[in-house]
């Protein structure tokens, strides 16, 4: 017999029942939070080097658990729990945060229990604890004006921008109803440096991404955010990864599943991420137009219901240009004008291509985003892609001389504000090339590289916003990269110096950056 | 794939918002016109909405008056004649089917504790 | 007057103001208690705050000049405040006519028996949305309920083209004492269509006078030892009086001749002058052919602009009392050619033409009858009061009540019965009714019970008249939006027809802080045709301030813009926020005051960018004698400006906004000069580019890279032919970019650049380092050693000042 086993017998049953309900609570904590702290992003280059004090105290609660029969057996009952609830708060705050104060939608006692959060949030206040009682206000069926106006004004705007600055004001977006606009921040998060936050703050983001992109329907997205290489490996994104690759028409989980994931003890599916196979996508309908083509048959063609893809914009394409050219046509107008009295049929014929040419502009946006490539011989097709091109070198050049102008003139915007800048410039960028080999990516590096590589110096020398800047080099490297660009080596050498570790020395800049 | 300026601009082409056939006269549209601004003035039901190969949209004073400003221009009459070239019972859906709406997991963002999905989410 | 309705229409002119009723068939013009149809726009306040207006004001213009006001149209809108010394009140130019509209209503009510509550004012058709808005400003001070606006030359067009059958396209030529319009119109199956207009804000028989008194001035000041100068202000009175006497000397000469000015004793200053002066119709002529040339010019860009030639057009109206003089119909025939529209009264036409369109309006001018409950059924009608469709459409809604409505609806009119139209359950009918031509047609409403008896109708009777349709008002001038990049985001363009309401989505550039008052985003509203929006005029802004709004507006937000014209061209905008706040406030409608030293140097500068164009065209051979002419003209104007802005530092404001507008037209004239002039330059650039760019991409580029040189070159020849400075500009950097990406995979490339830099070592900056630099880099080149061959080469760049040519061929960019 052990020296608990006559302690345990002696016990009422009802007391016994309580006493194996407390051991099995905390063994679970504990094993839950050993695995997912143990679970790594891959190949992230994350290492989670605990602090030696954090150590400490875990050392310190796990003697608690394991000696928590003994002070048991003392009948020490209130004493015991009060110890495990200091405990709980002292060395594990996140857990109480998202699974007490979270659920039950009090976000002022989950701003509290996020900022009472120790080392964890130590560079994180006040954006973890305002995402945390920002995600309660979300889960709020109609979150008061007074409360979202309070989180919002526990931000501090003068502080350098960092990955949960982001995140913070993606959840407060989401509770404003700006669902695109949270959507946006975070996705901007995957730009960011993964030291920027903690990593209860990026399975947030991942998984808000990825349960959103599902609830829209888009399972490529999944996917990508699940296997994007800054998501922790918790099996709630993995369920969803798992999902996304089984047939359209079988991608809902039940509720028992969901439960399940949400335990410790599933292991992880790594196969769906890794397969490197594409998820199934529902199929689409192709564009058909009855040939001889009439205006007729453009028209219905234009408001035909098939998807975008690049085939049936083509198609489209070079349809609407047999019909600009067809004699019969003209001369059908010309017979209408003289009968009107006036009319240039030239004028009409011109307005009318413009209005096509604007739509297939905007086509041309739809399916690059789709990932998939225009090309094609259509006049028409050639003049939408090249007024698209120099409409967004255009912009990009607009965009960037306002950049320029602010740097002149020392003017720095609030941390998030300037995120944003530079969103809209990513956005204008990438929205540029297409996804194939394309010269229009190197004539738009080789227009703003250097320019931004400024902008983003003074960013880290004089405005502090280190991380902006390190998200700016980490931009321009693979492009310089690409351009076998001279700049090449400034670049790669900025985006080492602007960032070091986060965890402890985020506050000091040791070297300065090449202009 | 639907092209919205060429969807938009049929589905306020001015002969399907003024009711008139595109060979119609000048008279034609311009009486027609002042009694659809009259009757829509005093809000008569049978005139609130009007037949496009779209669907059946919402007719304004507006739009009314701006239908007759464009017939009464030869060249943006021209313009119009040419995107009236679909009869107007013939209805095409306008909204694109966009099959990933069945495929949709709406529940996951609260099962996975992100709060209730809200349609305009999008 | 029996109770047919009466259509009021009022002409409120620099000069001289009018009114018109029309009864339906005829046009009646309203008379002073002189007797006389026009009511000179003139006012003056006595030391007891007397008001006078019209001819008894105007006599005092001369001996009471501090307490008498005249020509304050062309102010309105503006926030100057006219001055009068007697009484110490000070009123804005609003006030002034609303003081003239009083005296206007005062003599309908005297000659109708009704005071007006409606009416139709004329306004210029260039006016701007601040000056449309004071007019409507004035009119409610008035005491008017419900004013609309109407373009002038569409006024005049309406009356002139009233009782005529012909069709075809016409123009309204439109001079009045302080500005000129001009419109080309079409009449077609009896619709009047407005098919565009221009004009001058700032030409008028004003300048002919003053053309006049600076040549009498000319004369005066031969053989004196001091020139008599108008911006003189020790003067100032002695060219009041000298002004009137020519205007005078100028509606003579319509008549003979030649006439004389006299004045004697006329003091100047301290000298006392004696004007006997002889004035010839030639003298007319030399001083204002410019005059009468420039409102040419403006009719025949309308032409232009509309693709049509003089020769199609069938006859000019008239208006306006300059129009008499002989200078301007002889200059009209000659240049034009066109046959002038006899009969017509030119200065009443517009009052006129008023009228008949508060009529089309259905604008009745009498108070709103009282509602008699006894007379019947109320009935809401819609029709068209006046049309020249003879089969109209009536429609009618009967109010709803507990008893049960009529059945059906007849109209009647004397010799003719509409059949019976049902009334519908909702109590709505549709009737077409037949209407007489050209006359007043009134119909008696009689509605019939289920049980055939009548049941009585109120109103009981309408009128509808027959005569022209008119198309709706078109929109004088473009508005839209000013961006942050200087750019014009055009909502309504000109010529839209009116009422028009436009939406577009923009982006916010900058963060607005919920609850923080100096976080203001400014939404500027600009009026004109120009893509930089600093050319256009601001007519208003939309303030979206951060004390006003429950939540911040971050950076990159969209903002719903809309904004909209009524027929009356008056304007309202609405800003639409992501959090659903709306804000209608439109800040600043005034036309801005601008000192005379900003004037001066606007000027100033002017005329430095004037001179390095010249001197640009006089190098140009091939298009040097066109842009010389150009400039030429550009260089009169600013002279002319030059005058005005002199005679508003001197206290003439009205000088000061006309020298404002024109340095605003002169400027974004001289802007698309200089940028045709940048072309040849450039052209020659891309060519050389175009031609570096091939060299290094047949062997260095890539498949995609060569077929973009291809496109490039191609559309440079579009580019080259429609000579657009931006275009090419982008298709330089296109191909530098390639020629650059070429470039860096020559294996060679750093070496040339290293030797391209030595070569110009002798004007580096730091000689020595240069020099030692040019040793390391020789050594690196000879082993081999690229990783030093590279850094030297870069810091040698540095040191070294490129100009822009040369710093291409270094890829200086690329290295700093």
């Amino acid at each position: 017999m052990t020296p608990l086993a006559p302690t345990y017998r002696s016990l009422e049953p009802p007391v016994r029942l309580v006493v194996l309900v407390y051991w099995s609570a905390l063994l679970l904590i504990f094993v839950y939070n050993v695995r997912v702290r143990t679970r790594l992003p891959v190949h992230t280059g994350l290492k989670d080097r605990e602090p030696v004090l954090l150590m400490l105290f875990r050392f310190i609660l796990t003697a608690t658990f394991f000696g928590a029969p003994y002070l048991f057996v003392r009948e020490w009952l209130g004493l015991e729990i009060l110890l495990f609830a200091v405990c709980l708060l002292l060395f594990y705050p996140w857990w109480t945060t998202r699974h007490i104060a979270i659920p039950l939608r009090m976000p002022r006692l989950a701003y509290a229990l996020t900022a009472f959060g120790g080392m964890e949030w130590w560079f994180d206040k006040p954006e973890g604890p305002v995402a945390a009682a920002a995600w309660c206000l979300s889960r709020q069926r109609k979150a008061t004006k007074q409360s979202v106006t309070w989180a919002e004004k526990q931000l501090v705007p003068s502080r350098p921008l960092r990955a949960s600055t982001v995140a913070a004001h993606a959840m407060l977006a989401a509770v404003r109803g700006q669902f695109s606009e949270a959507r946006m921040l975070f996705e901007s998060m995957l730009l960011l440096h993964g030291r920027t936050a903690p990593v209860p703050m990026w399975r947030l983001c991942f998984e808000w991404l990825a349960t959103d992109a599902a609830a829209r329907g888009d399972w490529t997205a999944v996917r990508r955010f699940a296997a994007h290489y800054l998501a922790p490996r918790v099996s709630t994104l993995l369920l969803l990864a798992d999902l996304a690759g089984r047939p359209p028409g079988k991608r809902k989980a039940s509720i028992v599943e969901v439960f399940l994931s949400r335990l410790p003890f599933r292991s992880p599916n790594l196969k769906p991420i890794l397969s490197g196979k594409p998820t199934p996508r529902c199929a689409t309908k192709e564009l058909h137009i009855v040939s001889p083509v009439s205006l007729e048959g453009a028209l219905r063609a234009s408001l035909d219901s098939a998807d975008p893809h690049s085939a049936s914009l083509t198609v489209l394409a070079e349809t609407w240009d047999s019909i600009l050219c067809d004699e019969h046509l003209r001369q059908r107008l010309a017979l209408r004008s003289a009968a009107l009295g006036g009319g240039d049929v030239d004028t009409a014929l011109h307005q009318l291509r413009q209005l096509v040419e604007s739509d297939l502009t905007e086509a041309i946006d739809a399916v690059l985003k789709n990932e998939e490539s225009v090309s094609g011989e259509s006049p028409l097709l050639k003049s939408a892609l090249s007024s698209r091109r120099r409409r967004l070198l255009t912009e990009l050049e607009e965009r960037m001389a306002r950049l320029d102008a602010r740097r002149n003139k020392d003017q720095a915007l609030p941390a998030i504000d300037e995120w944003k800048e530079f969103l809209a410039f990513h956005r204008t960028y990438t929205s540029i090339y297409a996804p194939d080999e394309s010269p229009d990516r190197t004539i738009a590096f080789n227009m703003i590289s250097l320019r931004l590589n400024s902008f983003a110096v003074w960013l880290h020398s004089q405005k502090k916003e280190s991380v902006i800047a390190n998200a700016i080099f980490r931009f321009l490297l693979p492009e310089a990269r690409r351009s076998n660009s001279p700049s090449l080596e400034i670049l790669s050498r900025n985006a080492k110096l602007s960032i070091t570790d986060f965890t402890i020395k985020s506050e000091r800049h040791p070297r300065s950056l090449r202009g | 794939m639907i092209l919205p300026r060429i969807a938009r601009a049929i589905e306020e082409n001015p002969f399907y918002v003024l009711g008139v056939r595109p060979e119609c006269t000048r008279q034609e549209f311009e009486r027609e016109g002042q009694k659809l601004l009259s009757m829509l003035a005093l809000d008569l039901a049978e005139v609130r909405t009007y037949n496009t190969p779209l669907g059946e949209r919402t007719r304004t004073t507006e739009l009314v008056r701006r239908s007759m400003a464009e017939l009464r221009e030869p060249s943006r009459r021209l313009l119009h004649e040419i995107l009236a070239a679909l009869p107007q019972s013939e209805i095409h859906t306008s909204q694109p089917t966009r099959p990933e709406l069945d495929d949709r997991w709406v529940n996951a963002p609260a099962l996975f504790g992100y709060g209730r999905f809200r349609e305009g989410r999008q | 007057m029996n109770d047919r309705p009466l259509y009021l229409g009022i002409d409120l002119g620099t000069t001289n103001s009018a009114a018109s009723v029309f009864d339906g068939s005829l046009t009646h013009l309203v008379r002073t208690s002189q007797g006389t149809t026009l009511t000179p726009s003139v006012v003056r306040i006595d030391a007891r705050g007397v008001i006078t207006v019209g001819t008894k004001a105007r006599r005092l213009l001369e001996s009471d000049s501090d307490n008498v006001r005249c020509e304050f149209k062309r102010l309105m809108g503006t926030s100057q405040r006219l001055n009068f010394r007697a009484s110490g009140k000070s009123l804005k130019p609003e006030e002034l006519s609303a003081e003239i509209l009083k005296s206007l209503r005062a003599d309908v009510r005297e000659q109708f028996g009704f005071e007006p509550a409606h009416a139709v004012i004329s306004a210029p058709a260039l006016f701007e949305l601040p000056q449309s808005s004071a007019t409507s400003e004035a009119a409610r001070l008035a005491g008017f309920d419900r004013v609309e606006l109407i373009q002038e030359p569409i006024a005049s067009a309406l009356a002139a083209g009233w009782t005529e059958n012909a069709s075809g396209a016409w123009m309204v030529y439109d001079l009045g004492g302080g500005t000129f319009d001009v419109s080309l119109l079409e009449t077609r199956d009896g619709l009047l269509r407005v098919v565009g207009h221009d004009g001058d804000n700032f030409l008028g028989g004003r300048d002919f006078d003053w053309e006049l008194v600076d040549l009498v001035l000319e004369r005066l000041s031969s053989g004196r030892p001091r020139r008599l100068l108008r911006s003189d202000s020790q003067n100032a009175v002695a060219i009041r009086k000298l002004k009137l006497a020519v205007e005078e000397a100028k509606i003579e000469l319509t008549r003979m001749g030649c006439t004389s000015i006299l004045l004697p004793n006329l003091q100047f200053g301290d000298e006392s002058v004696d004007v006997d002066i002889e004035v010839s119709r030639e003298d007319v002529a030399s001083r204002c052919t410019a005059l009468v040339d420039r409102s040419v010019a403006v009719c025949l860009r309308l032409l232009k602009a509309q693709g049509q030639e003089p020769s199609k057009v069938t006859r000019i109206v008239l208006v306006g009392g300059p129009t008499a003089m002989p200078v301007v119909r002889q200059r009209l025939s000659e240049t034009l050619g066109v046959p002038f529209a006899e009969g017509l009264d030119s200065m009443t036409l517009v009052a006129q033409g008023a009228a008949l369109y508060a009529a089309s309006a259905n604008l009745d001018a009498r108070p709103s009858a009282r509602i008699n409950p006894d007379k019947g059924r109320r009935i809401w009608l819609q029709y068209p009061a006046m049309t020249s469709d003879l089969s109209p459409y009536v429609v009618g809604r009967v109010s709803e009540e507990s008893a049960p409505g009529p059945a059906s609806i007849r109209f009647e009119r004397e010799g003719w019965t509409s059949i019976e139209t049902p009334v519908t359950k909702e109590g709505t009918f549709v009737a077409s009714i037949n209407i007489l031509p050209h006359r007043a047609n009134e119909f008696r409403i009689l509605g019939t019970a289920k049980d055939g008896t009548d049941f009585p109708l109120w109103p009981s009777a309408i009128t509808i008249i027959h005569g022209l349709s008119l198309s709706d008002p078109p929109l004088s001038r473009a508005i839209g939006v000013a961006l942050a990049s200087d750019r014009t985001h055009i909502y309504l363009e000109r010529g839209s027809p009116l009422p028009a309401r436009r939406t577009f989505l923009h982006e916010a550039v900058q963060t607005i802080i919920q609850g923080n008052d100096a976080s203001v985003l400014r939404i500027p509203i600009v009026q004109g045709e120009f893509h930089k929006a600093h050319l256009c005029r601001l007519v208003g802004a939309l303030e979206i301030r951060g004390s006003q709004l429950t939540a911040s507006i971050p950076s990159g937000s969209s903002i719903e813009v809309t904004l909209a014209v009524d027929r009356g061209g008056r304007l309202s905008a609405q800003a639409l926020t992501v959090s659903g706040q709306v804000f209608e406030e439109i800040s600043h409608l005034l036309v801005p005051d601008v000192p005379a030293e900003v004037l001066d140097q606007a000027i100033r500068d002017l005329r430095k960018r004037l001179s390095l164009l010249f001197a640009s065209a006089f190098r140009n051979k091939n298009q040097g004698s066109e842009n010389t002419a150009r400039l030429g003209g550009l260089e009169l104007r600013l002279t002319e400006a030059e005058r005005d802005a002199a005679a508003g530092r001197a206290g003439d404001a009205d000088a000061a906004q006309k020298a404002r507008r024109s340095l605003i037209d002169i400027d974004a004239e001289l802007d698309g000069l200089e940028q045709e002039a940048q072309f040849p330059k450039l052209e020659s650039q891309a060519v050389m580019e175009l031609s570096m760019a091939m060299a290094l991409v047949s062997i260095h580029g890539t498949p995609q890279e060569r077929r973009l040189l291809e496109e490039a070159a191609a559309s440079l020849e579009q580019v080259r032919k429609s000579r657009d400075v931006i275009e090419i500009q982008a298709r330089i950097e296109q191909i530098q970019a390639l020629c650059r990406a070429a470039f860096f995979r020559d294996p060679h490339a750093w070496e040339q650049i290293f030797k391209f830099a030595a070569s110009r070592i002798n004007s580096a900056r730091d000689l020595p380092l240069a020099r030692k630099l040019v040793d390391e880099g020789r050594g690196a080149m000879h082993r081999g050693d690229r990783e030093t061959l590279i850094k030297c080469t870069k810091q040698l760049v540095t040191l070294i000042p490129f100009d822009t040519e040369t710093r291409h061929l270094g890829h200086d960019s690329g290295l700093r």
